[in-house]
């Protein structure tokens, strides 16, 4: 877990060569523009599930962002950098505060930070207000990289 | 030929004598002198008279007379003294000697001593008259014998020349016609009181008596005072005065022993009938009865038991063989040691299963208890049942059950949906993510094998963590019943949560567990016993849904008890359980939720009951119930019945 974090702090200091390959990986994906002070915010992963919490953050990174997972909504809100998160991919159905409990807090506490929901479980399983209250998307686990892909573009145009 | 006659005359051993025509005495012998002592010229003449007795001496004179007028001979007894005074008997005799013209010429006459056989004669005679008195009195005596034991045994005894129609009865012949002994009977008076039924046969007996046939028979009388007696009549031809046949015979008062013959039928009829409502019993509850001599091989069964074996009841004798022929091959070994046990003295229980001629397999359960005292021959008297349609019914009911639980099992299933459906796609989508990172690394130039290498790693562990979900649910859900194997209850309980546990995160439930490490191994069918765990879990999470102001709090608690019980408690803070309907809550199809069939309590607690234990709820003290179970266990992992 520390190690691809560390690795991807490191690629916070990096020039946008890497995203240049990124179109020959994922296909369809359009290329950013461009790599300015925007690339320095990142995304930021809740999940209490570990595997989520491992190997998403690679995937973002290999994408062009940098990433970074927390195991709860509380360990979230109790980050010094809430402000710098980009987007917010959040598991809806966590121990303690849920995915949507913490949009709402976020919301209350004046952060309007674009959210993307992701669940294990099936659609009918989901709160039917969940994308009213300013969600971009729901994904659902498992899901490809296209539609990661996707949701984070839309989530960020 | 005068001398002649004289000499012959007085060698007589004889008193002799001779008379004239008028009577005088003309001649007496010497020994007729020598008798008397009187001389002869003292004799003659009327002289002999001095001699006789004199109380006789007038007698013999008149007797005397009367022959000498009649001219005929005679005799008189009279005493006649002896020479030394003493009086003895004699028979005087006397006959007339006549002449050609007929004319008496002469009387010649003896006097004949008949002291002493006349002595003898009454000597004898006091002998006969004595001899007469004492049988006189025997015969009093056996009559009188004869007399009470007729009364004592009730027969009576007759003649009758029935020809004649003349009858001598015993006083009790009399006795038991009610007749006044010594009156006169006919045939006739017999015959007007004996029952009009058994007239017919009455007429017929006498008419083939008097054809000289012996009489042995049955018959009723009714006496005057209208009391019907049965007789039982023996009559023998004893002889036959002028042709007419005379029967001796006796006659029996028999009306107890026909009573109590009747008495005895009426018993035997009884035991018959209790015999007869006992095979039937036997054939309605297919149950049947033996007696058995295992040593002689020789057993004794009911019709009941012939009849479970489909034999025809005593068709045949019964040996060990006769049953051991029909067990079949697997049971023969349990059959046998039963035998053996009995053999020993034990009293055993038996269990197996026979296949009859028409090829019908039947369950049999039998008990013997030993009766006799021979402990080398025990003998045992025992029952059998034919168990075959309650074993089917067994089997048919488990297989229900099996069908039900398994039912409630996949119910169970379209519940858990959700969260199964969460508990895989959870490390799919980490394997997903995972793989699409590793294509994205390995295609970089150059490419970061790193982190390649770590990508696959996680998309390995995540799909080991699918699989043992899999693994996990096919082994919950799987059709086929497992056997009993020791299991760890809080083992089970753990894999249990593993399933529901994000079902109980999005019911937001908190969970809470207290296990008791040392918990020993209980014998169970661990996928029953997860069954009953999880329905307890879902109750649980179910009966909280609704609660919105406090913590949904679920709490499963294992502890030992005492003596050997291990339990196993889920306790909420639910909707809690009205004590009125603490019991109902395991009735099937009883049920406090929207959905459901409510046959989940009932299931569990037929799973925890065919486990020997016990599945019971309590309100709790604050909000919610608990659901308990309690199982034993045991150190030998002993079999258990499956449901």
């Amino acid at each position: 877990m520390m190690l691809p974090l560390r690795r991807l702090e490191s690629a916070e200091s990096s020039d946008a060569t890497t995203l240049l390959v990124l179109p020959r990986i994922i296909e369809g994906i359009p290329l950013f523009r461009r790599a300015g002070r925007e690339m320095k915010r990142i995304v930021a992963v809740v999940d209490d599930d570990e595997s989520v919490r491992e190997s998403l953050p690679d995937l973002l990174g290999e994408i062009g962002f940098k990433a970074r997972a927390f195991a709860s909504a509380k360990e979230f809100l109790a980050y010094d950098r809430i402000a710098d998160a980009q987007c917010l991919i959040l598991d809806i159905s966590m121990p303690g505060m849920s995915g949507p409990e913490l949009q709402c807090e976020l919301i209350r506490r004046g952060h309007l930070i674009p959210t993307i929901f992701m669940t294990a479980r099936s659609k009918d399983s989901i709160p039917a207000d969940l994308l009213q209250q300013g969600a971009v998307e729901c994904l659902f686990k498992p899901f490809s990289g296209a539609v990661l892909r996707a949701a984070l573009n839309a989530a960020l145009n | 030929m005068e001398l002649e006659l004289s000499n012959l005359i007085e060698a007589l051993p004889g008193l002799v004598w001779t008379a004239l025509p008028d009577g005088r005495a003309e001649f007496l012998n010497r020994r007729w002198c020598e008798y008397t002592g009187l001389r002869l010229e003292q004799a003659v003449g009327f002289g002999w008279q001095s001699a006789l007795h004199p109380d006789d001496a007038d007698l013999v004179l008149e007797y005397w007379r009367s022959i000498l007028e009649s001219r005929q001979s005679g005799e008189v007894e009279a005493r006649l003294r002896r020479y030394d005074g003493e009086y003895r008997r004699f028979l005087f005799s006397a006959a007339p000697l006549a002449d050609k013209s007929g004319h008496v010429v002469k009387w010649c006459g003896s006097n004949m001593d008949i002291e002493d056989r006349l002595q003898a004669q009454e000597v004898l005679r006091a002998q006969a008259d004595n001899a007469l008195k004492a049988s006189e009195a025997h015969l009093r005596l056996a009559n009188a014998h004869l007399t009470v034991a007729q009364q004592v045994s009730a027969i009576g005894s007759f003649t009758s020349d029935l020809v004649a129609d003349e009858h001598t009865w015993s006083d009790e012949f009399y006795r038991i016609c009610e007749l006044e002994p010594g009156s006169q009977v006919k045939t006739q008076t017999l015959r007007d009181i004996v029952h009009t039924e058994d007239q017919p046969l009455f007429d017929a007996v006498i008419e083939r008596a008097i054809a000289g046939e012996d009489v042995d028979f049955g018959f009723r009388i009714i006496t005057i005072g209208g009391v019907v007696k049965h007789l039982h009549a023996v009559g023998r031809l004893s002889e036959h005065i002028d042709g007419r046949p005379i029967f001796m015979g006796a006659v029996q008062d028999v009306t107890e022993k026909k009573l109590a013959e009747g008495a005895l039928k009426a018993r035997e009829a009884d035991l018959r009938r209790a015999l007869d409502h006992l095979t039937e019993a036997q054939l309605l509850s297919k149950t049947g009865s033996f007696t058995a001599d295992l040593v002689g091989n020789e057993h004794l069964w009911s019709d009941g038991f012939y009849r479970i074996c489909d034999l025809e009841p005593g068709s045949r004798k019964i040996h060990t063989e006769t049953l051991g022929e029909l067990v079949l091959p697997e049971d023969l070994p349990s059959f046998y040691s039963a035998i053996e046990r009995a053999m020993t003295g034990e009293e055993p229980e038996f269990e197996f299963r026979i296949r009859t001629h028409r090829n019908v397999v039947k369950h049999l359960r039998g008990i013997a208890h030993r009766f006799g005292q021979m402990t080398e021959r025990p003998m045992f008297i025992g029952a059998v049942q034919d168990i075959t349609d309650s074993k089917l019914a067994a089997e048919a009911l488990r297989t229900a059950r099996a069908e039900l639980v398994h039912a409630e099992r996949v119910m169970t299933l379209g519940a858990l949906t959700a969260s199964i459906a969460h508990e895989v796609n959870q490390p799919l989508a980490g394997i997903i993510t995972n793989a699409t990172t590793c294509l994205s690394m390995l295609a970089a130039a150059p490419p970061n094998l790193d982190g390649a290498r770590a990508t696959v790693e996680r998309t390995l562990r995540d799909g080991n963590r699918a699989a043992a979900v899999i693994q996990r649910l096919r082994a919950m859900f799987a059709r086929n019943q497992s056997p009993n194997e020791s299991v760890d209850v809080n083992e089970a309980a753990r894999e249990v949560l593993a399933l529901t546990s994000s079902e109980l995160q999005v019911c937001r439930v908190t969970l809470r567990t207290d296990f008791d490490f040392s918990l020993p191994p209980v014998s169970a069918d661990r996928v029953q016993l997860q069954q009953v765990i999880l329905n307890l879990i879902l109750n649980a999470a179910d009966a909280m849904r609704a609660v919105d102001d406090r913590p949904r709090n679920l709490q499963i608690v294992t502890a030992r008890e005492e003596a050997n019980w291990v339990r196993l408690s889920v306790t909420d803070s639910g909707h809690g359980i009205d004590p009125q309907t603490l019991e109902k809550l395991f009735d099937a199809f009883y049920t406090t939720k929207t959905h459901g069939m409510g046959v989940g309590l009932a299931i569990s607690r037929s799973i925890i009951e065919s486990h020997k234990g016990r599945l019971w709820a309590t309100a709790n003290d604050g909000p919610g119930a608990t659901f308990s179970f309690s199982i034993p266990y045991s150190d030998q992992h002993q079999g258990m019945t499956t449901i």
